[in-house]
């Protein structure tokens, strides 16, 4: 009955903004002009899209809390569970860029972009409607209390993360008092950079998108008990691989971006596969053998950019992607296209193969008790190649979203557009707390960072490659429980 | 026993080969086994620091961050003090200050030294192009004056410098402190059975904070080694692997210093290799530049595949210690 009302009042709320669109009901629509001389609208929806976006979450939570419950997974939960997220990041990224505009005076024509959003919530309000009457009310009460549960669990690791990230940004602020910048001015372009506008939220997007992809590769090892820092390696070959389909071979326009994709996945697994055979047979420890590839990934990728798939006439670029490989840009002025969405769909993936499936169960029971799996019958080799086969697929597919879902189409032959993305998956696992959503949630945030230092260098000169040093020193914050005590005290 | 011996021979044989096929290619021998022996010796320092670490049971990844931080510290300390003995110093304090810092989250903080050492390798990747243009304002490199680099001494090698005898005499009197003294059976306690230390009336912690602070000075060495000693500069890519290297480096030494030596020597052949060859005119056009690139990782990789076999580590290795 409550869920009921939660869904019909989230409904309720995602038609308001349109309601309120019509100048007419409500007065006349802010104009304001911004910085560069030009007028824009404030649209009045505005605060309305904040509890909509929070509802929304909580949707997201109970719908991700059904997987849990019912094993047997229902096609429509899945179904739904893609377009909440889809929904949400839209309904956020509107109310974000509505409130920073107002904010810092800065903005642009969104409000096409804000009715995807709210069509999209108003879909999902109807499909957690009928899931909602697929089932008893007795067993919807009990996963409302569950999801009650559920959230006052999620708030430790919540907090967590944050004070990391706390921590992370207050020593990268002495950082910039030690050389002489203003930490304020910086921290604020580089938030204004990331999340001030509608265009800036959609490029930070298009950074989260292989970032997501290259935490899986991390946190899928940490859950079977392995330290698999070889996305970085695999992400280069698995862009080499899309650009070697999706550049110098024509296809049908359907099958060719598949065929791309697949490809990148493909080469990614391959270069994954050598470091788990070692650790196989040898025992070899995956720590050196991955960087060791990592380093004769980059050399051959290079080789490879400059000497076979080089672009006639500019040689510091490969071949690009034929316009029928390609995923489709989803506005003007950012170059986040579709592939966000293959990118998130594969998170979801991996989620319901590590916690609904036996093989993913097996899997983390490797990780958290190997001599347990053994005696419990496990096979613990094919365990083991399974997280490096995952994390070659995610890496490899973070290599396609660079070539072929980003408006370069194509590899630097400097390999300028992927290098460190794989690294930093290892980040936003460890503040994703290794699990395949929270790390869609720290790529967004990461990747805001990303995106907002290269603002943050052009306002204030401090160079963009701090967020990589704070990054570093939220994971050593992350690594070590005694920081973070405090909290645990508190949220027992 | 044995079968290392064996290994190592073979390796030998090996670089005697290659050495002898590259003479006939025109190089001269005495200039690669020089070379090697710079490339060598941030290898040995990391390596050994890390071997004694490992010994009392602490498991530093952070070693390729530490080299690169504490290479930029022996150029800004070189720079500030306009001598290049201070930024040696200045190199080998931080590289402490780190080691003394890592172990003491590890062990009193109880962190996950997996995750804490890849942070340091990460923050060092980030802040290190930072301070390069927060401090030199150029992008990514600094180029030291003549002046402040640390004076070599001509050999029948050629010129050397005197840090490569301090890196050798380093993994000596490593070997020795740990397997002829008092102190060293107490740091294999601390990572063998730190149950049994304690009960013996020694701090496990304290034995862990020394050997975390001694590693990361030495590995400090290191880094001040590259960028004053070797490279005359500090790139922010330079350390290029060799932190990891030289953690293949501890593997496959089975925590001797010796044996370290000895692997670092290969490994550093398989570098001076790749560099050497790289630049000589009849090689390059017939092998593409980025596949000699390739050398020290494979090599590093085939080495340390072939001689991971049946290692032992220490039981309590990567464990904090908690009494119970």
């Amino acid at each position: 009955m409550l869920l009921a009302i939660v869904l019909v009042l989230s409904i309720v709320a995602c038609f308001l903004p349109w309601l309120k669109m019509d100048a007419a009901i409500l007065g006349e629509e802010q104009i304001k002009r911004d910085i560069y001389g030009y007028d824009y609208i404030v649209p009045l929806g505005a605060p309305y899209t904040a509890p909509v976006a929070i509802l929304s979450v909580i949707g997201f939570i109970l719908s991700a809390y059904s997987f849990k419950r019912i094993q047997r997974i229902r096609i429509l939960n899945v179904v739904a569970g893609i377009l909440i997220l889809v929904g949400v990041i839209a309904s956020f990224g509107y109310t974000a860029s509505v409130a920073f505009a107002d904010v810092f005076e800065k903005g642009g024509s969104f409000n096409a972009w804000g009715d995807y959003g709210m069509g999209l919530e108003a879909l999902f309000g109807l499909l957690m409607i009928i899931i909602g009457a697929l089932q008893k009310p007795r067993v919807l009460m009990k996963q409302l209390l569950d999801a009650t549960k559920l959230l006052r669990g999620l708030a430790r690791p919540t907090a967590e993360s944050a004070v990391a990230v706390l921590i992370g940004l207050l020593i990268g602020a002495l950082f910039m008092i030690a050389s002489g910048y203003d930490p304020v001015t910086a921290y604020s372009a580089l938030f204004k950079g990331a999340f001030g506008s509608l265009s800036a939220l959609a490029e930070t997007l298009s950074f989260a998108t292989p970032l997501m992809l290259t935490a899986i590769t991390f946190a899928v090892g940490v859950k079977s008990g392995l330290f698999n820092i070889g996305a970085e390696g695999q992400l280069y070959v698995g862009a080499i691989g899309a650009v070697a389909v999706g550049g110098a071979i024509a296809l049908p326009a359907g099958l060719h971006i598949a065929a791309a994709t697949v490809s990148a996945m493909f080469f990614g697994v391959l270069w994954a596969l050598p470091v788990a055979l070692l650790k196989i047979w040898r025992g070899a420890h995956e720590v050196i053998s991955t960087i060791m590839l990592n380093w004769v990934a980059r050399f051959l990728v290079i080789y490879i950019a400059i000497y076979l798939l080089a672009r006639p006439g500019s040689a510091e670029k490969t071949l690009a992607t034929l316009p029928s490989a390609r995923y489709s840009l989803l506005m003007s002025g950012a170059s986040l296209t579709t592939v966000i969405f293959v990118a998130m769909a594969f998170c979801i993936g991996v989620y319901i193969l590590l916690w609904g499936t036996k093989l993913g169960y097996e899997l983390r029971l490797v990780g958290t008790n190997p001599d347990a799996a053994h005696y419990a019958g496990v096979n613990t080799r094919r365990a083991i190649l399974l997280s490096f086969v995952i994390g070659g697929l995610a890496a490899g597919l973070a290599g396609a979203t660079q070539v072929l879902g980003r408006p370069a189409w194509c590899l630097y032959a400097t390999l300028g557009n992927v290098i460190g993305l794989g690294f930093a998956g290892i980040g936003i696992a460890l503040i994703g707390r290794n699990h395949p959503i929270g790390g869609i949630f720290a790529s967004v945030f990461y990747g805001g960072m990303l995106h907002g230092g290269r603002y943050m260098e052009y306002v204030e000169g401090v160079c963009s490659e701090l967020v990589v040093g704070i990054q570093g020193v939220i994971i050593i914050a992350l690594a070590t429980p005694a920081i973070l005590s405090i909290l645990r005290r508190r949220f027992k | 026993m044995r079968k290392r011996v064996l290994g190592f021979l073979v390796a030998l044989a090996a670089i005697a080969a290659s050495l002898y096929v590259l003479e006939l290619a025109g190089l001269s021998p005495a200039m690669l086994i020089g070379t090697t022996l710079f490339a060598m010796t941030p290898l040995v320092f990391a390596a050994v620091g890390e071997c004694i670490n490992e010994k009392a049971g602490i498991i530093n990844i952070g070693l390729e961050g530490i080299l690169l931080i504490t290479s930029f510290a022996g150029v800004f300390g070189a720079r500030h003090f306009q001598n290049w003995a201070a930024g040696l110093g200045f190199g080998l304090l931080v590289g402490t200050l780190i080691g003394f810092l890592f172990s003491v989250i590890s062990v009193y903080g109880l962190a996950d030294q997996f995750v804490a050492g890849i942070g340091i390798n990460i923050l060092a990747a980030g802040i290190i192009p930072y301070l390069l243009m927060a401090v030199f304002a150029f992008p990514g490199l600094h180029v030291l004056s003549e002046g402040l680099m640390v004076p070599r001494i001509s050999t029948p090698l050629g010129s050397l410098s005197p840090l490569i005898f301090v890196a050798i005499i380093a993994a000596v009197l490593a070997y020795v402190l740990l397997n002829k003294t008092l102190l060293g059976i107490r740091i294999k306690a601390a990572g063998e059975k730190p149950e049994a230390l304690d009960v013996a009336g020694v701090g496990v912690g304290l034995m862990r904070v020394f050997t975390s602070t001694l590693g990361g000075a030495l590995c400090g060495l290191g880094g001040a080694f590259m960028s004053l000693g070797w490279f005359g500069a500090i790139t922010k890519e330079m350390i290029a692997g060799r932190g990891f290297i030289a953690l293949a480096v501890v593997v496959c030494a089975g925590l001797n210093p010796l044996w370290a030596l000895a692997a670092s020597f290969i490994f550093g052949f398989a570098d001076a290799l790749a560099s050497t060859v790289a630049i000589t005119p009849g090689v390059k056009e017939v092998i593409p530049f980025y596949f000699i690139q390739m050398i020290p990782y494979l090599v590093t990789l085939v080495v340390f595949a072939i001689a991971i076999a049946k290692r032992r580590f220490p039981q309590a290795a990567g464990k904090p210690y908690v009494r119970e």
